[in-house]
């Protein structure tokens, strides 16, 4: 569903950010993608949505490749970033419903965003509030509830638990865990090794844009995966 | 106090070094050398106007062969300072003083705005240019240099606060009032730069031109517009320290400065000036004066009708020059005497009473003037263009002393004057000219020319007018136009002066209460 | 999907603040001019050149007929007509001559009535080309400098982008909310201006000046779109919102207030006009060839004056087109900016400017013939007048007593331009506005296309 193959991506000042880099989640999956600050995870996941263009390789997803049709790739990809912001002055509900309307669904009505972000676990106070008056961890919870709604196969996160207090980071992650049972593809970038092993159907290690290790959840069961992580960033 | 100073040496660098410092010292000095240059050219062609129309206006009063016609053109001398403020375009230049007209400011009008093939200047005029609107080193400082002022604080607390060096530096052991004030000074060090710089510049380039000749006086009087310069910046600098700490980002910091700056600029001057119109209509000139034209009309006729009947045929060419009085007889211009001195008095009073309806219309147009400028007082920008008008001297304030000066003066004039009418001088010399009265001798000679040499000779000689010799005016008063001093001109200044005074200090004193409770 | 976008943009306006201050100041701004315009207005609507008191008494009797006898020689007044509209653009109206004197035999000079007190009024014209010349444009900045540099920065511009939409969507959808805005703006604040003036009743608007009045507001719209891509484009450019404040706030002090003001500093460059001097020389040198020897007669002398007369009027034509090439440079100059170009525009679609000075002389010329003809001709059928000689002294008894009539000659027409008119004079300022508009366009967006969306690392 989300695929990378031999995804390169050198800055304009030479910086190279992401070599050759080989990824393939199926549907169902939560790849967590790991690595230091730098290391392309954000890379990765702007190379997905078109943010900026590769200097090698492709990037799919559901088989449609993402700079040459990047907005079909787009119908297939919800977007969650490390810190959701969203149009401060407009209350969840507009921004909801202006997200779903940009993701081509122009069906819904007040109801259905009222469900989706009871869903999320949003207060039902904050419905109509502006955003700009959001903790951070009722943002990243508008932010998935704007995902949900897309209703698009794939899922792609970028750090979304960054910041947020432990039980937000719990619910979010219980949240992560119901879409897998709806067969979304999910690729989540992170810092949070701990969180990662809890939900991570696979695990890869970035370092310098190299993807250094990818193990899957049974190989990983027995292993102490901040050890591994560690060892690898020693290199 | 050593931390002050620190503070001061600091912004004053990290201005200088600044970008936006390097962009706005570059355009206000490419503009001011510019505008200078060309209003420099044009200080000298008007200086230049200015003396060819004086010597020629002297020269046209030793001409004067009749008391009646006696017409004194009273050049103003071009301010140099109007450099700096232009004004309008239509200032008057020259004040006609003449026994049958008052002067008032109302006489203003478009120097230059006639497009005919007669004119005597050297440098070209062009009317049509009036179009685009004149720029001067008022409209600079008033415009771009606030801009300017602007751009230099806008994020002086804000832009610390989010980068965070507020913080460190409130940690020193500096009161907040000094950092305000190492602040604001290293501020009005570097907006001053460019407008010294611009002004040393301006200077620089009159000096090597030689078009420009500044006495003790205008030295003065430019001293006055850098130090009221100055003043004007510091107003805006105080006000834009002011926002940036209400600002809860530098940005809207700026955006809400330009906002003032907007209102400032354009919206409060221009709103005041049609609000002004509506409070103090002018007067319909015209209209009053037709009015009283056509009164005096029905007297003039009704004595003429009385004093003309049968007895002088004369008198029906009242309206021709003295020419046509060369060709009379003696009796005829004796009669004519009688005539003027009932007819004259009446044409001083119809001045006198033009004079009350102007100026009851010029009252109109300072009442005007003066409700636009206390409904923009607010506005710094429109104290400032007062200041700098009225030190210019291309205010209305000047001009109505030039104009009630030349009233004093036409006041002796008519002194002088009044007593002639009751003399054959008034209007024809034909009596110290006996061989140009029509006696039967004088026409069989003439004619008898005539025959021989064609009918113009009658024009050419026998009426020719200049064969008579200039009167002699040595007794009249002469032309004296005392353009106002320094002293006057800074006593207008005076008030937007305490007023932008007030807002800076107003500004300050707001900006300190805020300083304090801000939170770092 | 571009509505989604436009619809969430132009909420965002019309709930800012900056929208309702610019509003209020635009409407209110607009109608004072009006009022004040439709004040003034009423103390100068008198056209023609015979009813005007002052202008050339006594021309045309009640009956319409002429007494020449009574024509002067030393000229007499042709007004320009004035524009209904003038409170739209007026400074090419207002500082532009208006009135010709014109004798029977040659134009004597053209010049610019004043009017009570205009020495000391202040200098900015107010109308509304300048109103919204200056305010609109800035507010163009207000809605837009951020909205590329802000969004970036806020990340919201990616979460757009990860849907389905290309990526000039978004600021296309910005372009069109913000043009949206300042069209709402505009229109509600010429339809309160408009309203003031229908109901203060003096000026009256004809159906024509409605053509104009739409042909403004579009010029209007034009004129802001440019504004609108500089503010998109400053913040595409900018990396910061404040970056893009600055860079707009940078270019919009030169496009409104400096290169429009340096037009006439620019045209003091042009050498093409004579100094006074040389011209009245000139004048003189073509006295000199006719020259009246000894004997002439007055028949033949008034010939010979003829004849100088139409040499100095070709002279002082000569000189007054001369002038306008001079304004013609600076305005040239001034075109630099869509300010300047939006303000020549504007006066051309009112009825003022260069090319209606150019209109009304000319007019003001075939007048002038075709009085002189009508004088030739009543010389013809009345053998003992001299009409044709009215050069000559204008005086003594030799003029026909009788009244004639002047025909077409008897009226001076000196319409506004129609709106089809207005719009052919503007056509060239319409289209240079064009150009800019597609210029900034194309700037703004292929920089905004090849720009990443996302911020670059480390920022």
């Amino acid at each position: 569903m989300i695929q990378a193959v031999d995804l390169t991506k050198r800055y304009e000042d030479g910086n190279l950010a992401l070599d050759h880099l080989n990824l393939n989640i199926q549907p169902g999956q939560i790849y967590c993608l790991l690595g230091a600050n730098g290391a392309g995870k954000t890379t990765t996941i702007n190379l997905f949505f078109n943010f900026i263009e590769p200097t090698g390789g492709t990037a799919l997803i559901n088989g449609v490749d993402c700079t040459k049709d990047p907005i079909g790739a787009k119908r297939h990809a919800a977007y969650v970033s490390e810190n959701v912001m969203l149009y401060g002055n407009f209350t969840a509900r507009q921004n909801l419903e202006f997200f779903t309307r940009l993701a081509g669904r122009r069906e819904l009505g007040k109801e259905d965003y009222y469900m989706v972000m009871r869903q999320v676990g949003l207060p039902e106070r904050s419905f109509e509030n502006r955003v700009k008056t959001f903790s951070k961890g009722m943002r990243q919870k508008l932010g998935i509830a704007i995902a949900i709604l897309k209703q698009a196969p794939a899922l792609i996160l970028d750090e979304p638990t960054s910041g947020l207090d432990p039980k937000a980071g719990a619910e979010f992650m219980e949240l992560l865990t119901r879409l897998r049972g709806e067969g979304k593809a999910i690729l989540m970038s992170t810092h949070d090794i701990f969180r990662a092993r809890e939900v991570a159907d696979v695990v890869g290690i970035m370092k310098e844009g190299v993807l250094i290790m990818e193990k899957s959840r049974e190989n990983l069961m027995y292993e102490d995966l901040e050890k591994i992580y560690l060892k690898y960033m020693e290199v | 106090m050593t931390g002050i100073l620190d503070i001061i040496r600091k912004e004053l660098l990290i201005n200088l070094l600044s970008l936006r410092f390097i962009i706005g010292l570059v355009v206000v000095m490419l503009l001011i050398g510019l505008v200078g240059y060309v209003l420099t050219l044009d200080y000298a062609s008007r200086r230049q106007a200015y003396i060819a129309a004086a010597e020629q206006h002297s020269r046209a009063l030793e001409d004067a062969k009749v008391y009646s016609t006696i017409k004194v053109e009273m050049d103003i001398p071009p301010n140099p300072l109007s450099l700096l403020s232009r004004g309008s375009k239509d200032l008057p230049v020259t004040i006609t003083v003449s026994p049958y007209h008052v002067p008032t400011i109302l006489d203003a009008s478009g120097s230059g705005a006639t497009i005919s093939l007669d004119g005597t200047g050297d440098l070209p005029v062009n009317p049509l240019l009036r179009v685009f609107s004149s720029i001067d080193v008022g409209f600079i400082v008033g415009m771009i240099m606030s801009l300017f002022c602007i751009l230099l604080v806008f994020d002086s607390f804000s832009g610390e606060k989010e980068q965070g060096t507020l913080r460190v530096l409130l940690s020193a052991p500096v009161g907040r009032l000094q950092l305000l004030a190492g602040k604001y000074c290293g501020a009005l060090l570097s907006a001053a730069t460019p407008l010294t710089a611009g002004l040393l510049l301006l200077v620089i380039l009159w000096n090597i031109s030689g078009l420009v000749t500044l006495t003790p006086a205008d030295w003065l009087g430019l001293a006055c517009m850098y130090a009221a310069s100055i003043l004007y910046l510091a107003c805006f600098l105080a006000l834009g320290i002011l926002i940036s700490l209400f600002a809860e980002e530098s940005v809207t910091g700026l955006v809400h400065q330009l906002l003032v700056w907007v209102v400032a600029g354009i919206v409060l001057p221009a709103g005041a000036g049609y609000v002004a119109e509506f409070l103090h209509p002018i007067l319909p000139e015209t209209e009053l004066i037709r009015e009283a034209d056509e009164n005096y009309g029905r007297a003039y006729s009704n004595v003429r009708y009385q004093q003309t009947e049968g007895s002088w045929n004369v008198a029906y060419t009242d309206y021709a020059g003295p020419e046509s009085f060369l060709g009379i007889t003696e009796k005829e211009a004796l009669n004519r005497v009688e005539y003027n001195k009932i007819i004259f008095p009446m044409k001083f009073a119809l001045a006198e009473e033009h004079f009350h309806i102007r100026d009851a219309v010029q009252r109109s147009l300072e009442r005007r003037e003066e409700a636009r400028n206390s409904l923009d007082a607010i506005s710094p920008v429109a104290a400032y263009g007062r200041i700098v008008r009225a030190l210019a001297g291309s205010d209305i304030g000047s001009y109505r002393r030039t104009f009630a000066a030349a009233r004093n003066y036409r006041e002796s004039l008519m002194e002088y004057l009044r007593p002639k009418v009751a003399t054959a001088a008034w209007v024809t010399r034909v009596l110290d000219q006996p061989e140009l009265q029509p006696t039967k001798e004088n026409m069989s000679y003439w004619n008898e020319r005539a025959k021989k040499e064609g009918e113009d000779v009658f024009l050419k000689e026998w009426w020719n007018w200049s064969r008579v010799k200039p009167l002699d005016l040595s007794a009249m008063p002469r032309p004296n136009l005392e353009v106002p001093g320094l002293r006057e001109r800074l006593g207008d200044a005076l008030f937007p002066c305490a007023l932008l005074m007030v807002l800076t200090a107003g500004f300050l004193v707001m900006a300190g209460w805020k300083l304090l409770r801000y939170p770092a | 999907m571009i509505a989604t976008l436009i619809r969430r943009e132009f909420l965002e306006h019309v709930t800012s603040l900056r929208l309702s201050v610019l509003l209020i100041m635009t409407t209110g701004l607009l109608v004072t001019s009006a009022a004040y315009f439709s004040a003034r207005y009423d103390s100068t609507t008198t056209q023609s050149p015979f009813v005007r008191p002052g202008a050339s008494q006594g021309l045309v009797d009640k009956d319409g007929k002429t007494n020449l006898m009574m024509a002067p020689c030393t000229g007499f007044g042709l007004h320009r007509a004035l524009s209904p509209l003038g409170f739209l653009a007026g400074a090419g109206e207002r500082e532009f001559p208006d009135l010709v004197m014109v004798a029977p035999h040659g134009l004597k000079s053209i010049q610019r009535e004043t009017k009570t007190g205009e020495a000391f009024e202040p200098a900015a014209p107010a109308d509304w080309a300048y109103l919204i010349g200056v305010i609109l444009s800035f507010g163009a900045g207000l809605l837009t400098y951020r909205s590329v540099s802000g969004e970036r920065r806020d990340g919201t511009l990616a979460q757009v982008l990860a849907n389905p939409v290309p990526k000039s969507m978004p600021l296309l959808a910005k372009y069109l909310a913000a043009l949206l805005a300042l069209a709402f703006v505009l229109t509600f604040a010429m339809a309160s201006g408009v309203l003031t003036l229908i109901i203060l009743g003096k000026v009256p608007l004809g159906g024509d000046d409605w053509m104009k009045l739409s042909l403004f507001w579009g010029t209007s719209i034009l004129y802001l779109s440019f504004f609108v891509l500089l503010g998109l484009l400053s913040s595409v450019a900018g990396r910061s919102p404040m970056m893009s404040a600055a860079g707009f706030l940078l270019n919009w002090t030169l496009l409104v207030f400096i290169i429009p003001n340096l037009g006439g500093i620019i045209a003091g460059f042009d050498h093409t006009v004579l100094p006074p001097r040389e011209i009245s020389a000139m004048e003189q040198a073509i006295s000199a060839r006719y020259p009246e020897p000894p004997g002439t007669t007055l028949q033949q002398s008034s010939v010979i004056m003829l004849e100088r007369e139409d040499a100095s009027e070709a002279l002082l034509i000569q000189h007054f087109h001369a002038m306008c090439g001079q304004v013609g440079t600076g305005e040239r100059f001034a075109r630099l900016s869509p300010s300047a170009v939006y303000a020549y525009a504007a006066e051309a679609t009112a009825g003022g400017g260069l090319p209606r000075l150019i209109q009304f002389v000319d007019n003001a010329v075939r007048y002038r013939k075709g009085l002189f003809q009508a004088m030739l001709d009543a010389d013809r059928s009345d053998p003992s007048s001299q009409h044709i000689y009215i050069p000559y002294r204008c005086g003594g008894n030799v003029f026909s007593p009788r009244n004639v009539d002047l025909g077409p000659a008897k009226e001076f027409r000196d319409l506004p331009p129609s709106s089809g008119e207005s719009l052919l004079a503007a056509m060239w300022d319409l289209l240079l506005l064009g150009v800019y508009n597609l210029l900034a366009f194309a700037v703004a967006f292929t920089w905004f296309l090849r720009q990443d969306v996302a911020a670059l690392p480390g920022e």
